[in-house]
């Protein structure tokens, strides 16, 4: 029995083994691909006739609405959704600053959505891209089918609370989209970084808006997942230890960048260190099976450290920001 | 059992000292990069800039293979922005250096993504015929980018075949395999007239006339472009056409386009006036196109496009 199970637990550790040299490889092609494409983009930024893509998002602020302003790609707009009661500071600030005027709007019915006061668009040449809207505050779903009905292009972007997007990632998203045809992929997901995806309208639509069911059941066979991350999230205090175990890019709720570093390396060496010191005791105890799953252990966290490390990384702005401080503003 | 427990043990060991090898190396890389990629572009750029044109300037020794390596790079990366005036002196540091011959080698070496990226290095760097026919064999890979890149070579290389080349390419060009030979052609490397392509019977020639349409505007082109809408075989040519249409702001309240559009699906058809809306087309010009839910759908469109003034609070 005990040769059973034996034989059976080396099924499963090479298993997973296999499966975890077999991300690594999926990722360190997928940042081949980036690299190839960046070469490319540089000589097509241009190229006016793409695909557009509408980035939808929540609460921001002036700093997360530069990022998101600040793609070359030209079809690309940025639709955000905030309460102006709640947030009238936040509000009234980027109201301010990118020269939003209230425009005549009237709903589309294409999406439900409730509580929508006011729809506002810039007077300024340079922040055409910008569409605010006024909401009442409700869920984070109907937020996004709001922010759906306003948006111009096919395909929609919703970004998670606090994110900020990566440099080329939307570009990426385009090349993804051009690659298949249009009726044959309704999402396009990332399996690296904070979980996002890219929608068709018409799948949304067709589902009834975010947060429903139908949107969830897609079958496998028309979505498609990209091996590299698409935006880049500051982990709050409470998942510091997934950020530690190298499962997102970076961790940390500190606001600089080298702090959050320190704080992720430390508790990654903190885990690798422990799960060492482990393993040795089960060595010289000759608990070979327990050494055989530490070592799985160790295999899993250095290749979530690799992916971490090779495809993960800030967006240039904050980069920038933390080498010259006062360069952005 | 011991013993293949071991082995296992050993196996991931050594699965996990690769990793961090590889972290390291790439690391070192981007250090390395980092440090002399700054000061060997704007080596570069004096190397272009202060030429008199004539292929024999004096140009600083490189013995190293890793510095002229760098160098393709960062005279791929400029050659891909700039113009006709400084493709000979691009080709003179070419040929003085030997940089056609060390990314070939790099080529052979890599493989996937890597190799098509030196490939389109190569295609930046103005190969000569023979040089493209030495990659020509990667026209066959599995990988799709490895033979686009292969493609751009021999368009680089052979301009005046560049249109039979692209004809006789075997895979339909995406929208973004289109934009980037539509930008080869408009910085020069390839002679095109629009026409021609547009009534051309391969689709990948079509699709690359519709493209430069919409590059350069030409509105001469609008019996084709509604001939191509209504009644080209390709759906996908068809569609792209009426997009063309749309982004040449050309009236589009005529019979072709009412039988083009009758033929899209509802979903082709809203995303259209999506992009109609986008562009500026007004209700009233685009009357004769609309079904009555549709016309709701657009005019709730259009409206939000524009500012009430002065704007009620």
């Amino acid at each position: 029995m005990s040769q059973i199970a034996d034989i059976l637990l080396l099924v499963l550790l090479s298993a997973a083994s296999m499966l975890l040299c077999h991300r690594a490889v999926r990722v360190v092609r997928a940042v081949n691909k980036r690299k190839l494409l960046a070469e490319s983009f540089r000589s097509t930024v241009d190229a006016a006739d793409g695909p557009g893509i509408s980035i939808l998002c929540g609460r921001v602020d002036r700093r997360r609405l530069e990022n998101l302003l600040g793609t070359e790609y030209p079809r690309c707009e940025v639709v955000v959704t905030m309460d102006a009661n709640y947030d009238h500071t936040a509000f009234r600030a980027i109201v301010e600053r990118f020269r939003m005027a209230r425009v005549t709007r009237s709903l589309s019915h294409e999406i439900p959505s409730v509580g929508i006061r006011a729809l506002y668009r810039s007077q300024d040449r340079r922040f055409r891209r910008l569409i605010l809207i006024d909401k009442l505050s409700t869920t984070e779903s109907d937020d996004r089918n709001a922010a759906a009905c306003y948006a111009s292009f096919d395909h929609l972007l919703p970004l998670p609370d606090g994110c900020m997007i990566l440099d080329d990632a939307v570009e990426r998203l385009v090349v993804a989209v051009c690659e298949y045809e249009a009726d044959d992929v309704a999402l396009i997901r990332t399996d690296v970084g904070p979980a996002t995806a890219l929608y068709r309208r018409e799948e949304v639509v067709a589902a009834g808006g975010f947060g429903s069911a139908a949107l969830g059941r897609v079958p496998r066979r028309r979505i498609r997942t990209l091996h590299e991350p698409l935006v880049w999230c500051p982990v709050r205090s409470a998942s510091l230890l997934a950020g530690g175990l190298g499962l997102s890019p970076d961790a940390g709720p500190y606001d600089s960048l080298s702090s959050r570093r320190a704080v992720a390396w430390g508790i990654r060496a903190t885990v690798a260190a422990a799960t060492l010191a482990v393993l040795v005791f089960a060595a010289w105890r000759g608990w070979w099976a327990l050494m055989a799953a530490l070592f799985t252990v160790l295999l899993a966290w250095s290749v979530a450290c690799y992916v971490a490390l090779v495809a993960g990384g800030a967006p240039r702005q904050l980069r920038l920001e933390e080498e010259e401080p006062g360069v952005t503003d | 059992m011991t013993e293949i427990y071991t082995i296992y043990s050993a196996a991931a060991a050594m699965v996990m000292i690769l990793l961090w090898g590889d972290l390291l190396r790439r690391r070192t890389a981007e250090y390395v990069d980092r440090r002399h990629a700054a000061p060997l572009r704007d080596r570069c750029l004096r190397m272009i800039v202060q030429s008199d044109g004539s292929a024999d300037g004096a140009l600083p020794p490189i013995r190293r293979r890793s510095e002229r390596m760098r160098l393709a790079e960062v005279l791929a990366e400029l050659a891909a922005t700039t113009d006709v005036a400084a493709r000979s002196r691009t080709d003179s540091i070419v040929a003085a250096y030997g940089l056609d011959r060390l990314v070939l080698r790099r080529i052979r070496l890599a493989s996937g993504y890597r190799r098509a990226l030196w490939l389109l290095r190569l295609a930046r760097l103005n190969p000569r015929p023979e040089t493209a026919q030495a990659v020509r064999r990667y026209s066959s890979s599995r990988n799709r980018n490895v033979r686009f890149c292969t493609l751009l070579c021999a368009i680089a290389a052979e301009p005046l075949r560049s249109l039979h080349t692209v004809a006789c390419w075997g895979d339909t060009l995406s929208r973004f395999e289109t934009a980037q030979i539509v930008t080869l052609i408009f910085r020069g490397r390839m002679p095109v007239a629009c026409t021609p392509l547009l009534t051309s019977p391969h689709d990948n020639l079509r699709m690359l006339g519709l493209g430069v349409v919409r590059r350069i505007g030409a509105d001469e082109t609008f019996p084709i472009l509604l001939n191509i809408a209504s009644s080209d075989p390709d759906r996908r040519i068809a569609r792209e056409a009426m997009y063309t249409l749309c982004a040449l702001h050309l009236p589009l309240d005529c019979r072709d386009v009412v039988r083009a559009m009758a033929m899209m699906p509802a979903a082709e058809r809203k995303s259209l006036y999506r992009f109609m809306a986008f562009e500026g087309y007004s209700v009233r010009a685009l009357s004769e196109l609309f079904r009555e839910q549709e016309r709701q759908y657009f005019e709730s469109l259009v409206e939000s496009y524009k500012c009430r003034i002065p704007c009620p609070r």
